[in-house]
């Protein structure tokens, strides 16, 4: 059709003859568009709006070109070699370009795949190492419970429950130790007031220590855990109450205020 | 009621024309821009807001090898006037010769259900669908690039193709689960 | 310093932004330099209003003197709350000669003696516009300058344009208007706008504008970029057709900016399609509201894109042509021209 005809206008020199005979064949190619156009305004136009007629045109249209491209003998664009080399070097020159492009778009999508099997393979590698890890556990506990017996399982939790002991011992020491350093019971001051004093003294000695109260909140929690409160009387030092309330190591009851628990540490 | 034929005029030589329709008159300059810019072959722009087009220009239009609708995914009346204006093309443009060419179809804006409309009329008619990014200058010369490969296809610059044989292997196809409420 | 002084100062504060608050503090004049010098505008605005409050307290400045300042930021900026528009009717012989201090005199006279909890101030803005600030009071309580009613009068026009107006206040002032400006009568003239300078320009016509002529004006020569020869536009006519009758409707020039246009339909239900709806007898009331940041100008863009149908239709070019955004739209009016509505609010 016209538009081949017009890629066959090479650019660059071509000797006179080719050019008239390109010329030539052009003419030729047009009068037969010509041709070919007016047999097509003369046709009556059959086509209809119908989908499925259009359809059914595209149909016979496809199987029509089809046809005619099985049935169309390859045929030499010209005979002058000149034209030949000019169209064929346009061509492959176009053919190299676009390889070139189709080259470029393979390797963006080698490098894109090289990168997720990288990425796979590091993924694959954990999970071995997560597998043989849990593999090796897996034995290992396997191994222990065959040769387990009731008397060393009795042996091994004596040792645990002596270690702890011991472990609770320093550490109720040690408490004990910084109560009394840092948390000593109110003392006696010598207070400018006479009256004042003696009232001191007289709460005073009904006070018990820091220790003491954490005591009776502990021992509570454990021995009545349904019940853990414990009665807020005079002999608990207000500010002791205070702080503990504070620091969040005691809680009051919600509608006693007299009750205070031990916080839920465990 | 006048149509337009794709095969009442002889072609021009060396010469491609595309019919640019966009309702909305807005997307199509900055397209038509850059389309001109090929130097390959000439191409020729014409620019419409919806068919039927004005018959006094009948005479100065020259063969419209290409029929692109334009549609812009935020507004209703882009796609009503593109499906209203199909009927005033002869059916041998369906042969290759149309394609449509949708824009913001990233907004959050747009239902889906329209989206899916325009790729029901495409496939229906056996056209491709392009999509088409107007906001920045690089996604308006990617479209007019890709529009110019089919234009050359359907104007006959490459040798053994055929506008309908380009447009069996580019025309839209509809997901099988088009119809499937999706659950995202 | 009461109460009320306070809580006008803190709002005042509040209200003028930090950058403006020197300028406006400077106009107000009632502190001394020292004291403007002292005030640090780089502090929080809490911090600020403590420290004018101490101020105030000091220069013993009393409510009147802080309305004063409230009037300076009111009449700095206009385009705040909204606006609504009375026109005077029937001028008497006198009307064209009143000028400022007779017209202060008799508004104040003529409010004060209808109302006595009342606080009137009077100035006139550099632009010819007189403000008017009114704070109303009942007859047991002190005028209330929380919620001050504005007023914008330019002398020798028929046009009053007001804020906050409340619905005791209305009967009152109107009376003081029409005999302080030597008029016989008001009404409400349908237009309202956030923007005072535009629904002034409009009513006043100080834009750009087009009078509607029967013959088509020649085309004006676009200013559109060469197009390239290769493109072209197939309804390239009727796209500058489009932009002709959109700037026949609308002018070429900035068009006054209004946030609303509100049209009352009492018609009949007109649609082919809803025969029940379309056969009932009794007219079919809805409420049709168009609004925008700028209305004019999103109509004309409108119509010059092909969005809206063209020619604009009377109902929407009317609205700079007659200077009025609320119209009332009934059948017994033949074509589509609207009947004034008097009870707007």
């Amino acid at each position: 059709m016209a538009g081949e005809a017009a890629s066959l206008e090479v650019e660059g020199p071509l000797s006179e003859a080719a050019q008239a005979e390109l010329l030539e064949l052009c003419e030729e190619q047009f009068a037969h568009l010509e041709k070919l156009q007016n047999e097509l305004l003369l046709c009556e136009p059959h086509f209809s709006d119908s989908p499925q007629e259009q359809m059914q045109n595209r149909l016979m249209a496809t199987e029509a070109e089809l046809k005619k491209r099985q049935t169309e003998e390859p045929q030499l664009l010209a005979g002058n070699p000149d034209i030949l080399l000019h169209a064929g070097k346009e061509e492959v020159l176009k053919l190299c370009s676009q390889l070139e492009t189709v080259l470029s778009c393979c390797q963006a999508k080698r490098d894109k795949l090289r990168e997720t099997k990288e990425l796979e393979q590091k993924w694959l590698e954990e999970k071995t190492q997560v597998l043989k890890a849990a593999k090796n556990h897996v034995e290992q506990l396997q191994k222990e419970k065959e040769d387990i017996s009731v008397h060393s399982m009795l042996q091994d939790i004596k040792e645990k429950i002596q270690k702890m002991k011991a472990y609770q011992e320093t550490l109720m020491e040690c408490l004990g130790d910084i109560l009394e350093k840092h948390v000593p019971l109110p003392q006696m001051e010598a207070g400018p007031s006479r009256r004042k004093k003696s009232a001191d003294s007289q709460i005073s000695q009904e006070l018990v220590s820091l220790s003491e109260i954490l005591e009776v909140l502990m021992n509570k929690a454990l021995q009545s855990p349904h019940d853990p409160y414990v009665i807020v009387d005079e002999t608990f030092w207000p500010p002791y109450v205070e702080m503990l309330l504070r620091y969040g190591m005691a809680v009051r009851h919600q509608e006693n205020s007299f009750k205070i628990r031990l916080g839920a540490f465990f | 009621m006048s149509r337009l034929n794709p095969f009442a005029k002889l072609p021009g030589l060396n010469t491609a024309s595309v019919l640019l329709v966009e309702s909305e008159e807005h997307f199509q300059q900055s397209l038509a821009e850059a389309l001109v810019e090929e130097t390959s072959v000439t191409v020729n722009v014409r620019l419409a807001k919806s068919f039927p087009l004005p018959i006094e220009n009948d005479e100065s239009r020259p063969r419209i090898d290409l029929v692109v609708f334009i549609i812009n995914l935020t507004s209703e009346l882009s796609f009503q006037s593109a499906e209203a204006s199909l009927k005033y093309l002869e059916p041998g443009y369906f042969l290759g010769k149309v394609c449509f060419m949708v824009t913001n179809a990233r907004s959050s804006s747009v239902p889906a259900e329209r989206l899916d409309a325009v790729r029901r009329l495409a496939a229906s008619l056996h056209c491709p669908l392009l999509f088409a990014e107007e906001q920045t200058p690089q996604g308006v010369t990617n479209a007019a690039e890709r529009l110019l490969t089919i234009l050359k296809a359907a104007a006959g610059f490459v040798p053994f193709t055929t506008p309908l044989y380009l447009s069996n292997l580019t025309r839209c196809t509809l997901p099988p689960d088009i119809d499937q409420p999706s659950f995202d | 310093m009461d109460d009320t002084s306070k809580l006008l100062l803190q709002r005042l504060v509040r209200r003028i932004p930090t950058q403006m608050l020197k300028a406006t503090l400077d106009k107000w004049g009632r502190l001394t330099v020292e004291q403007r010098q002292a005030m640090d505008f780089t502090q929080s605005k809490w911090a600020l209003t403590q420290k004018l409050l101490s101020v105030c307290e000091e220069n013993k400045l009393t409510l009147t003197h802080l309305a004063e300042l409230e009037m300076i930021h009111a009449m700095e900026n206009p385009n705040q709350g909204m606006w609504y528009t009375f026109q005077l009717l029937e001028p008497e012989n006198d009307a064209q000669s009143v000028e400022l201090t007779q017209f202060k005199q008799q508004f104040k006279c003529h409010l004060s003696e209808l109302l006595r909890q009342m606080s009137v101030k009077i100035k006139k803005h550099t632009d010819e516009a007189v403000w008017i600030r009114i704070a109303l009071g009942s007859s047991f309580s002190k005028p209330n300058h929380l919620k001050p009613t504005y007023v914008v009068h330019y002398l020798q026009t028929p046009y009053v344009f007001v804020r906050n107006l409340t619905s005791k206040l209305k009967p009152l002032l109107s009376q003081a208007l029409t005999l302080a400006t030597r008029h016989q009568g008001v009404k409400e003239a349908n237009l309202s706008g956030r923007n005072l300078t535009s629904i002034r320009d409009l009513l006043m016509r100080q834009y750009q504008q087009v009078f509607p002529t029967k013959y088509r004006s020649p085309p004006e020569e676009e200013d559109q970029p060469v197009l390239n020869q290769h493109i072209e536009k197939e309804q390239g006519g009727v796209a500058a057709h489009r932009r002709h009758m959109a700037h026949q409707a609308f002018g070429d020039g900035m068009l006054p900016q209004l946030q609303s246009a509100v049209y009352m339909l009492d018609t009949k239900f007109r649609d082919p399609n809803n025969r029940t709806m379309t056969e009932r007898e009794e007219t079919f009331k809805c409420v049709v509201k168009f609004s925008s940041i700028d209305l004019l100008e999103s109509l004309r863009s409108c119509a010059s894109s092909g969005i809206a149908s063209a020619p604009v239709t009377p109902l929407l070019s009317s609205i700079p042509l007659k200077g009025r955004n609320y119209f009332v739209v009934t059948d017994n009016t033949p074509g589509p021209s609207s009947q004034g509505h008097q009870t707007q609010n």
